[in-house]
């Protein structure tokens, strides 16, 4: 499994604009984690002390999805099946807008498989 | 014989890794190769031309459509076994037009060229210098100072799209014209390569001998019979649409009824980012368009081409095509696409073209909803910067046809192509 979620999200991994990339069960258990930076970590527990409310929003369909403009930084949190969502940390030199269209092409490809 | 292959990995070492497994798999021998190219890995064209043996085009492009999705990241392949010639043309807009109407010419041409190529910030700051000195003289004798910076614009920054496509207009042949203009610019780009070698300022040519079918739309209603009939249209399908006089030449752009760009958009009410021009180019900070535009209205066939505004502190602005055919007067908009997305469905379906040019302002207009598209699209398309044509196929009195059988909008057109 991991080796599939990781060749899925392989497009977005490389991009070293990307320091942070997760996939979170809708209880907010963490199922798979990659981080380039050590620095992230600290956001990482921020987020997993949010996410499960979040989440929860976003499984009840309340929230399509949730956005975080940070400092330096922009968080997106995106379904991407009935009980796994998508986290990304962006790096302010990324393009959001892109990263938005690539994000819905990463879920397309993650239907096939759940 | 045809082929298309992507990547969607965004760092050259593993983009090329992935194409090496993919190129194996081709079953006949390409005489040219053309790359679409994503963000960064376009500094690497040399790695990629690298790849194949046969000759190749690097392009930028800000994303792709395959059949499975789309991706603003890594690249698109174009393998094609086709009699071609390649030529580069250097030099000014009208040493290029000169060399192309003498050069020899296919019965299907693609054109690929930096629409706008800034070296570097010196020379950038330069041109500014001149031009704010030049717009000292404005009040005393607005033509001419018009015509000078038209001039400087040319010889120093912009191929005029028009200008471009009048030879292969004349000699009947058609012409793509991939007039390229990343939405994020800096120094010395947009980066064309032909063999992995950057061509700077200067236009590619692919002469076909076959003809290559083609075609474009402009996803605008048809045009008017007259030019009152083509306001109404326009101001019907975009919000504002406000009348306006304009003074310009060449590719000149002075006052807009009466006032500084700047100082019109303020009078309009519309914010304005007080940034500087040579920061955003060096900083990759410029965005290279915008939601407010001007329509322009031809004399010639009561068409009507629209030309983006950004709100940068220039006193006389640039035009990217050339404005000596259009009225005085011009209809100030803010873009929109009524009906949205959907609108688009009838441009695109039952279209039966296996390859699709379209513009990337659609990126910025919908976002992910450009998902949408996918649905009308069920072969390969790139997103680029507005894609404009000539052909005397074409039969329908499209809205930017401006000049006989030149078509060109710099928004919203799609070019169809069916490699064969």
């Amino acid at each position: 499994m991991k080796e599939v979620i990781e060749e899925l999200l392989r497009p977005i991994i490389l991009d070293e604009n990307i320091p942070f990339v997760g996939i979170y069960r809708v209880d907010g258990v963490p199922i798979y984690i990659h981080f380039k930076d050590r620095q992230v970590l600290s956001l990482v527990d921020w987020l997993e002390s949010q996410v499960k409310v979040l989440i929860n929003y976003i499984a009840s369909g309340y929230f399509k999805d949730a956005e975080f403009r940070m400092a330096g930084s922009h968080l997106l949190l995106s379904p991407i099946s009935k009980t796994l969502v998508l986290a990304i940390l962006a790096a302010e030199d990324a393009s959001i807008y892109k990263l938005r269209i690539d994000i819905e092409s990463i879920k397309s490809e993650f239907e096939k498989h759940v | 014989m045809f082929s298309f292959l992507y990547t969607p990995y965004p760092k050259t070492k593993d983009a090329i890794q992935d194409l090496k497994v993919k190129l194996e798999e081709v079953e006949f021998k390409p005489t040219l190769t053309v790359f679409f190219l994503t963000e960064e890995l376009i500094n690497d064209s040399e790695k990629f031309a690298s790849l194949v043996d046969c000759e190749s085009v690097c392009m930028p492009i800000e994303g792709y459509i395959t059949p499975e999705s789309i991706w603003t990241r890594g690249c698109l392949v174009l393998l094609t076994d086709a009699e071609y010639e390649l030529q580069v043309f250097k030099g000014t807009p009208d040493e290029v037009v000169d060399k192309m109407r003498r050069a020899k010419k296919g019965r299907f041409n693609i054109l690929i060229y930096p629409l706008l190529y800034p070296k570097s910030r010196l020379q950038a700051l330069k041109i500014l210098i001149r031009l704010r000195r030049l717009y000292g003289k404005y009040k005393s004798d607005p033509e001419y100072v018009l015509e000078r910076a038209s001039e400087i614009y040319q010889n120093e920054l912009i191929y005029p799209i028009n200008k471009m496509l009048r030879p292969f207009r004349d000699a009947g042949v058609d012409a793509v014209s991939f007039n390229i203009f990343p939405l994020r610019m800096k120094y010395g780009h947009p980066i064309i390569a032909v063999n992995g070698k950057k061509v700077g300022r200067g236009v590619v040519v692919l002469s076909f001998r076959e003809r290559i079918p083609s075609d474009y739309t402009d996803t605008l209603p048809e045009r008017g019979r007259n030019l009152e009939e083509t306001k109404e249209i326009i101001k019907h399908e975009f919000m504002i649409g406000k009348e306006v006089k304009v003074e310009k030449k060449g590719i000149a752009l002075g006052h807009i009824d009466g006032m500084k760009l700047n100082e019109f958009l303020e009078a309009e009410r519309i914010a304005i980012a007080k940034r500087d021009l040579s920061n955003d180019l060096q900083d990759k900070k410029f965005l290279s368009a915008s939601p407010y535009a001007l329509y322009f209205l031809s004399k010639e066939t009561m068409g009507a081409s629209s030309l983006g505004l950004l709100g940068y502190p220039l006193e006389i602005y640039p035009s990217l095509f050339e404005l000596d055919s259009f009225m005085d007067n011009a209809i100030f908009f803010a873009e929109t696409i009524r009906g949205g997305l959907n609108i688009l469905k009838k441009y695109f379906v039952d279209k039966n073209f296996n390859f699709y040019a379209i513009d990337h302002n659609m990126f910025l207009m919908y976002e992910e909803k450009i998902h949408q598209l996918k649905s009308y699209i069920p072969s390969y398309a790139i997103f680029t910067s507005y894609p404009n044509y000539t052909s005397h196929n074409l039969k329908i009195k499209l809205m930017s046809e401006i000049e006989n059988k030149i078509y060109l909008n710099l928004t919203r057109t799609t070019l169809f192509i069916n490699w064969i």
